[in-house]
This record gives structure tokens, sequence and C-alpha cells, in this order.
């Protein structure tokens, strides 16, 4: 019987668990907010070796990706393992590698810190539920940000481990090297998931040093912790990274410049900056349930009961002599605080000391939306309400006068039924994103065949924009028109491919498409999809003298564009005999009966760093139309030029340092563990 | 300055001059439990309680009945 009951709690975290993220386990296609629908065609889109150049970037026509291989890599592990060698269809695959892991790894991930802080709680379950099933990451994870919610579930093991370290008592020559470097190792994995949530951990981890260090830890002490828990595992991260950290900094490229002022202003925080204090210390997120972009809803008062269990730990902890719990309490309730402070980003009160950390404290700029920050209170209430039910619990549990009413149980009840209140539109399936299936219209399948089947270069130009379920590969490259053409307007956006229809052309477009809106997020007009505009828009593209719409696409309006050039083209008929796809940083192209000063265009977008070389001449790119790159022929006759990107040999140099790092380690731990068990 | 802002101050001075935390987290979680009828009947909201009052008004008239974007 008591074997039932300690098994109980596991049980209701698991039917919660199941309930609420029930849709997983069956087999429909998942895609809601960035994450998108995978063909079959696009596993072979990524590539495991980091390249500096990326056919996806800048709308569709390359661009430099050095400092976001991170993520390149990222999708790529997981598209060559279940994609290309297990050849898993994607329903299958994005919950092998994306949403199975969230909760594989989140479940043991915030029950290891919740036991390592307060081991005798029995109310651990507690814990992962308030983790794993909060409004805040409900949103992320129904929002498709895969990396996010990834990196977050593994948040409470990382800063477990930084916890550990800091507190314990270091000897130098019992610790040696072995723990700063699983520290470095984790937190590697963590950075590489995604480096917003790492950082914020990072910051929780640095603010309990400082923590320990103000309750008059020897300063000796907390230096050779500095060193041992956040300096070697520090360069360790950077040296594993170096990849992408090396290369960025040679070239000397702000990873954000390339998204522009949206994602680095000033007035961008503010408009991003959703939640207000009252969300944010709620552990309520400001799009709470609908989960659209920008449409705050009302506050749910019944949501501020949460921090009032959170910080009614703080009484319990001035009760108690442990002095161990009190600070663990105190620790847990700043952190909850300053992230709340945080998560708001620039709304009251004292938002501008948000604006000015985003502007002078290094790394904050990567915080245009300050939602992240709810990680630290998520973090923060799964640790001190599980505190706080289990002091309760022992209350009522101590008196006697309540035994009869047995005030205990229904006070664990009464906590249960909140939950289960709060996290309702969840059971009830009023959630959408990932966590309801999506059924893909025909049309988008028809299409992907229709252009992959194609073996030659081609783009897609998408008015206005590129949908979801649109085929988006290395081969086929799909441009969103309104980003290209710099116009939202739709008129305008017509009358500039009317006036100059090489725009298509010379970008290597081989066909408009105008798409079927089935997730209703391309044509809206307030918040609701609107026919009206779809239809407009048809009839717009219609007019456009030059092309020629194709049947057989259903809702989707196909157009051709008439001679499309080719990836590497020439005004000069025959100038280019053929040309070979090496990478995605190197082409072959064999030029014939060339003349000096022919001109050879790359249809990516320009780039000075793009160079040709033949019998080591290197010729500079230079740009054509105001957007490719070409290059001026230096010679003639016929011969062979090798075009490359040339920050790749940072990329080169980086990954070497990258793997040299990893295979010390491997062997260091190898070692260690050989000396270890000699011992 | 309004009432509200009279009675923070004051609040805040008296807990600044007690330099008890018990009886700062005492305040701080009876504010918590105070602003929750407040958020509940719309107090705390200027824009957001014109609105419902507006939905109200139009209902009534039945001239307009607005949708579900500001419930």
């Amino acid at each position: 019987m008591e074997k039932i009951k300690r098994l109980l709690p596991l049980l209701f975290l698991f039917i919660i668990i199941a309930a609420v993220y029930r849709v997983w386990f069956g087999t429909g296609i998942l895609s809601g907010g960035d994450l998108g629908m995978t063909f079959h065609s696009m596993y072979f889109n990524d590539y495991l070796y980091p390249f500096a150049w990326y056919w996806n970037q800048g709308v569709g026509l390359g661009g430099n990706a050095v400092s976001l291989l991170w993520i390149y890599v990222d999708f790529a592990f997981t598209k060559t393992i279940f994609g290309q060698i297990l050849g898993l269809p994607w329903n299958i695959a994005e919950r092998l590698a994306y949403f199975f892991p969230f909760l594989i790894l989140g479940l043991p991930s915030s029950f290891v810190l919740a036991k390592s802080i307060f081991p005798k709680n029995p109310f651990l379950v507690a814990s992962a539920l308030i983790f794993l099933v909060n409004s805040y990451i409900l949103m992320v994870v129904g929002g498709g940000q895969l990396w996010i919610f990834l990196s977050y579930a593994i948040t409470p093991f990382v800063l477990y481990l930084f916890i550990k370290e800091i507190n314990s008592i270091i000897d130098l020559a019992k610790w040696g090297l072995r723990k700063p470097f699983f520290i470095g190792l984790i937190f590697s994995l963590q950075f590489l998931l995604d480096l917003r949530i790492a950082y914020i951990t990072l910051f929780a981890a640095f603010f309990y040093w400082l923590f320990k260090i103000l309750q008059k830890r020897k300063i000796k002490d907390s230096l050779i912790s500095l060193t041992f828990v956040f300096l070697i595992p520090g360069i360790l991260t950077l040296l594993i990274h170096g990849f992408w950290i090396l290369p960025t900094l040679i070239i000397g490229q702000n990873p954000l410049s390339q998204f522009g002022s949206a994602f680095t202003s000033a007035n961008a925080v503010s408009y991003f900056s959703f939640a207000k204090l009252e969300n944010s210390i709620s552990l309520l997120h400001p799009n709470w349930p609908e989960n659209i972009f920008g449409k705050v809803g009302f506050m749910k008062s019944e949501f501020l009961l949460s921090p009032i269990l959170a910080f009614s730990s703080l009484f319990f902890s001035y009760k108690t002599k442990d002095q161990i719990t009190k600070s663990y309490v105190l620790f847990f309730a700043f952190l909850g605080l300053i992230g709340a402070f945080l998560a708001k980003g620039v709304n009251d009160p004292l938002g501008g000391i948000y604006l000015w950390m985003f502007s002078h404290v290094p790394g904050f700029i990567m915080f245009r939306d300050p939602t992240k920050w709810y990680t630290l209170v998520a973090v923060s209430y799964s640790i001190l309400i599980p505190f706080t039910l289990w002091r309760i619990y022992e209350w009522l549990k101590s008196k006697n006068k309540f035994s009869i009413l047995k005030c205990k149980n229904l006070f664990l009840i009464f906590v249960g039924a909140y939950f289960l209140f709060l996290i309702n539109p969840a059971l009830s399936g009023q959630l959408g994103g990932t966590f309801k299936t999506t059924q893909i219209p025909n049309e988008y399948f028809n299409l992907e065949s229709f252009f992959s089947s194609q073996n030659r270069f081609f783009r897609t130009f998408w008015l206005p924009t590129v949908q979801r379920f649109g085929l988006n590969s290395k081969d086929h490259p799909a441009i969103s028109g309104q980003d290209l053409l710099g116009t939202y307007d739709l008129s305008s956006a017509v009358n500039k491919l009317k006036t100059n229809k090489d725009v298509l052309r010379y970008s290597s477009v081989g066909y408009l498409v105008v798409p079927y809106d089935s997730e209703d997020e391309i044509f809206i007009k307030d918040r609701k999809y609107n026919k009206d505009i779809y239809q407009k828009t048809i009839n717009e593209v219609k007019q456009i003298p030059y092309l020629k719409q194709i049947s057989g696409f259903g809702r989707i309006a196909v157009f051709e564009v008439p001679n499309p050039k080719d990836h590497f083209w020439s005004m000069k008929e025959g100038l280019i005999e053929s040309y070979k796809y090496i990478n995605p940083v190197k082409y072959i192209v064999n030029v014939k009966n060339a003349k000096k000063g022919d001109v050879i265009v790359f249809a990516e977008n320009y780039n000075p760093k793009w160079v040709a070389i033949n019998d080591n001449i290197q010729i500079n790119s230079k740009q054509y139309d105001k957007l490719f790159n070409s290059f001026t022929l230096l010679k003639n006759g016929n011969y062979e030029l090798e075009v490359y990107y040339t920050p790749q040999k940072y990329v080169d140099l980086g990954l070497a340092v990258s793997l040299a790092t990893l295979v010390s380690i491997v062997v260091f731990f190898i070692l260690s563990f050989k000396r270890s068990k000699s011992k | 300055m309004k009432l509200q802002d009279i009675i923070f101050l004051v609040i805040f001075v008296m807990l600044l001059l007690k330099r008890d935390s018990m009886w700062a987290t005492l305040a701080g979680i009876i504010c918590l439990f105070l602003s929750v009828p407040l958020f509940a009947f719309w107090i705390f909201f200027t824009v957001q309680h014109l609105i419902c009052w507006k939905k109200n008004v139009l209902k009534t008239t039945g001239k307009i009945i607005l949708t579900k974007v500001f419930n």
C-alpha cells in the first residue's frame, strides 16, 4: 500500500504529461510557428560539415552563415541521423529528433535539480510538472521553437552542475580537470542547442556564485570556484564552438547584423516586450493560450496564486534552522524575481533598466524578445512551489485537530485541481501549433514532386511569402517575394515585377507561386484569413504579361518564368560550357572561348569575399545589378575557374580547433577513467 | 501623485525602517493576494476596462458585437 502511495504522484505526473502532449504520441504531422514541413528531398539540405555560405540565407539568394553555423549543425545532425541514415518519414523523424527528447531530457533534468536542492521533499513530481507544463514553455513548444525548448529542457541539469560545483569545497588535487571538463561539455551542448537559453543558465549560475560571496564565503574559495566552474568550462566551450566563433571573430561580423535593425534596435525591444510584470511574475505567457504573435491576452488573475505559493516559501524558510535550506530558498526567490523583472522587458516598473542592459551588457542584445527570461521564473518556481507545498503539507499533518477531516489530503486535491485549472486549455485541446496534427494539402505534395523532379537549379518566388509547406531546398531555394522586393504592398510588388522582368530571371527564378494559405497565416486582415487578398494576389499576378500560369496545383497558383538564368550565366552566349557544384562554398566553372573582359554572373547575393581562381590568379567578385556576384575574366581561351567563398578557410581552421578540443577531452576522460580504475 | 502611490510609498518607507525581512515578505505576499480581485474585476486596467465597458454598451444598443479579440 505504501509503495502504491509513493507511486501515485509519479502516475499523476505521467498522466498529465501524456494528456497535455497526447498529440505527440500519434503519427500526424506536427507543424506550427517556426516549424514547417520537411519533405524527403529536404533531408539533404543541411551539411554536417560547417560551410560559411548557406543557400537559404539572404532571402533565398544565399548569404554568409558563419555566425549561425551552430544552428545549421543542429539541423544537419538530426536530419542526417533520422532522415538520411534511418530514412524515417518526417512525422516520425520530428518526434524522435525534437519532441520526445524534450520530454526525455526535461523530466530527469528537472528532477535532478529539485532532488539536489531539497532531497527530502516528497513533492519532486510538482517540480517536473511546473517546469514542463507551464504556460511559457507550452507556448514555446506549440510555436515549434525546437532548439529553444530542447535547450530549456536541460537548463535545470546544467544549473545543477554549476550549483553543485560552486558548493564544493574545492580540493584542487582531488578535482583535477574532470569536473570542469564535464561542465564544459554539457554547457557546450546547451550552447549548441540555443545560445540564449545557455546564456540565461550561465546568468543564473553566475548569480549563484555571487550569492555565495554575499554569504561571506572566503574570497579565495570564490576565486578558485570561479576558475574551475566558469573559466575552464568557459574556455572549453569557446574552443568546442571554435568552428563558428573563430571565423565570426576573424571576419569581425556581428552575428545579429545580418538581421538588421528589426532585431537589434531599442524600438524592437519595446515592441517585443509583450509581457507585463503581472504576467511574468505569475509565469503566465502573454500570448496564452492562443499563441497568436502580438495578441496579448488579458491578465488571468488565477495565475497569481503561483507567485503567492512560490514566495510563501520564504516564510517557511525563516522558521527552519537549516542554513542550507534558507540559502536555497532565498536564492531561488531572487532568481524568480530577477527572471520576472527581465521577462517583462521595457514595461513598468523601471523598464529603462532593461533597455540600458540591452544596449550595454554584453550578450543582452540577443534578448530582443525578453520572454526568454521566463526560463528563470520557471526554474525558480519549480523549486519554490514544491517546497511550499511540502511545508504546508507537513504543517497540516502536524495539526491533530484536523486529522478527521484529512486536511492535508484536501490540500493536495485543491493544489492538483488548481494546477489542472491553470493548464485547462492544454488539456482541453485549445492549444494550436504542435499540439495539433496538421493535414498537409495534397497540392503541396504535388508541387514538391513537380519541383524536385527537375534536375536543374532554379529558385521559386513566393508572393507574398513562402508557405510553411512549400519546398525550400538547396537545389530550389524559395524566395519570399515581399522580402526580396522590399515591400509588403501587393500592388507595389506586382508593379516592380511588371516593370523589371529581369528581377526574376536574373535571380534564377523558375516559378512564381501564390500559395494556398491552408494555415491561415499569410493572407491576413485583422488577424483573420481573408480570401479576398488571396484572390486579389492571383488576379494581380495574372496581369504580369511575361508569366504563364501552369495548372494542376489546385489552390496554389503557379506561374512559369520564361528563360530564367542558370546559377552561373553570362550575357555572352556559350561562354559557360558547364559548371559543377562541389559544396556551398565551392563551384567549378568551365569557360569556352573566353575573351579578356568577359563577365560571368554568379546568381547568389553579392559578397566581396567570393573569388574566382584560375592558375593561382584570383578574380574578385564585383557587384552585378546591385544584387549578384560577377567575375570579369582576365585571359582568353578555354579553362576552368574555381569559384570559392574565402571565409571558409577560417571555418576550416575553427573546425580543426573544435575537433582537436573534442578529441583531447575524449582522450583525457579515457585516461582519467583508466587511472581511477587502476587505483 | 495618486492615492495608491502615496500608500505604496508609506508602506515602503515603513518596511525600510522596520528592516525585517519577514515583514517585507508578508507585505509582498499580501500585495499579491490583494491584486487577485483587482485583476479579476479589471480594476487594474484602464484601456482594457474601457474596452469592456464599450463592449457592453454597444452590445445593448445592438450596433456592434465585438469579437473574441477582446475577451
